[in-house]
């Protein structure tokens, strides 16, 4: 068995074991999408929109969904590498056995199905149970854009598992690491805010406001993916970025 | 290294089969390559306002056609700003099916850009949503009729 192998092994038995848990993670965003839909049924007055019959829900899903799949993503996985550390963890023994490059990998590939699954729960709560209001060409480019996000987001998890040094200071930073990504992707919502270019490119270069637009173009204007591709390589461009990163990180630190 | 490879013959078929012609804003150039449902866009810039008409391919045997006001005038805008925040970015969408497209031709471009009702059937998307509300008239007359076609 390689690396890799041993390590998707190791970590489908450590999902296994804690079944439930990763269960109630993934129905946790989706009783959040029953009760964001039932509170926010309200037409929206401005921008046009109460011509076309959008309600509160309708115009926030894009923005949302996203931060669902960036916490459950990020929290899923921020103790994979930081909770595994000496003393109490086994990271030690199974690294004698598992290459680091082949541990990262095999961490990322299980919790990416797991991600995916919810990707798949969050569309079919969102947009099939109850039905947001969606021009969106397939349901490809949706699934598509979520589970993008959902792989930044493990990525994002792992970075902060490696970089952190006690579970505590993971636990402590993974709130407010998804919240100020959030926030500053807020802005892009609302009609008649003007930024100024540099912080405008700044606040468009964050993965959650390049997935939300995305997601509004979307949803909102119908747009197919010729209008969506540069977030998406700039996107992926991040992904790359924080698993370079991580992986440097992870393998330097042995020596 | 055989998964790299793998990899990037995956992406380069992504690649060839997303890619779409670009006519600038030659209508003439996007007819042609519409006529067999050719990917291809063009940009129809009229008294300041942009139009993007973009045809998708064929797929599960129609033609997909979009039409997407990609930017107001300056002029429209301050004219009518709640149409003009209705209206930017928004798009149509079409599906085509193939021997309509075959009997029609040109008809089909003009018919879009005019927002012809008897493409509802074969069109959805804001647009069409925003044509049957209350501002059928204004967007019709503003934005759909007085586009110079070849």
């Amino acid at each position: 068995m390689t690396s890799l192998t041993k390590s998707i092994h190791l970590e489908l038995n450590y999902i296994k074991e804690r079944g439930l848990s990763t269960l109630l993670f993934i129905l946790a965003s989706a009783l959040i999408i029953v009760l964001f839909s039932i509170v926010a049924k309200i037409r929206v007055g401005w921008g046009g929109f109460w011509e076309l019959g959008y309600t509160y829900y309708d115009l926030l899903a894009p923005t949302i969904f996203p931060l669902l799949i960036l916490f459950v993503t990020v929290q899923m996985i921020v103790l994979r590498i930081v909770g595994e550390r000496a003393p109490y963890g086994t990271l030690d023994r199974e690294l004698i056995a598992i290459s680091r490059t082949g541990m990262y990998f095999g961490k990322l590939f299980v919790h990416s199905i797991i991600a995916f699954i919810q990707c798949i729960i969050i569309y079919l709560f969102g947009f099939v149970f109850f039905p947001v209001k969606s021009y969106a060409l397939s349901p490809i480019t949706i699934i598509f854009l979520f589970f993008l996000l959902a792989l930044f987001g493990l990525s994002l998890g792992l970075l902060v598992s490696i970089f952190s040094r006690h579970k505590e200071s993971a636990v402590q930073i993974t709130p407010y690491l998804v919240l100020g990504l959030f926030i500053t992707s807020l802005i892009l919502i609302f009609p008649g805010v003007t930024l100024s270019s540099g912080v405008k490119v700044i606040f468009m270069s964050n993965p959650v406001a390049l997935i939300s637009q995305s997601l509004s173009e979307s949803m909102i204007n119908g747009v197919g993916f010729e209008d969506i591709g540069f977030n998406i390589i700039k996107i992926i461009l991040w992904i790359i970025g924080l698993t370079l990163i991580s992986l440097l990180k992870f393998n330097f630190e042995q020596k | 290294m055989k998964i790299t490879l793998i990899v990037l013959v995956l992406a380069m078929f992504l690649v060839s089969g997303c890619a779409i012609k670009d006519c600038q804003t030659d209508l003439n150039c996007f007819k042609e390559l519409v006529k067999d449902c050719s990917k291809a866009k063009v940009n129809i810039i009229y008294d300041d306002n942009n139009l993007r008409l973009t045809s998708r391919g064929i797929w599960l045997e129609d033609c997909r056609l979009s039409f997407k006001i990609e930017q107001i005038s300056e002029k429209l805008r301050q004219e009518d700003p709640n149409l003009a925040m209705l209206a930017e970015g928004k798009t149509l969408n079409c599906a085509i099916p193939l021997q309509v497209v075959e009997q029609n031709q040109d008809e089909i471009i003009d018919n879009i850009l005019n927002l012809e009702e008897q493409f509802n059937e074969y069109c959805s998307g804001p647009i069409k949503d925003a044509l049957q509300g209350p501002l059928k008239n204004a967007v019709k007359e503003k934005m759909g009729m007085n586009i110079p076609l070849n």
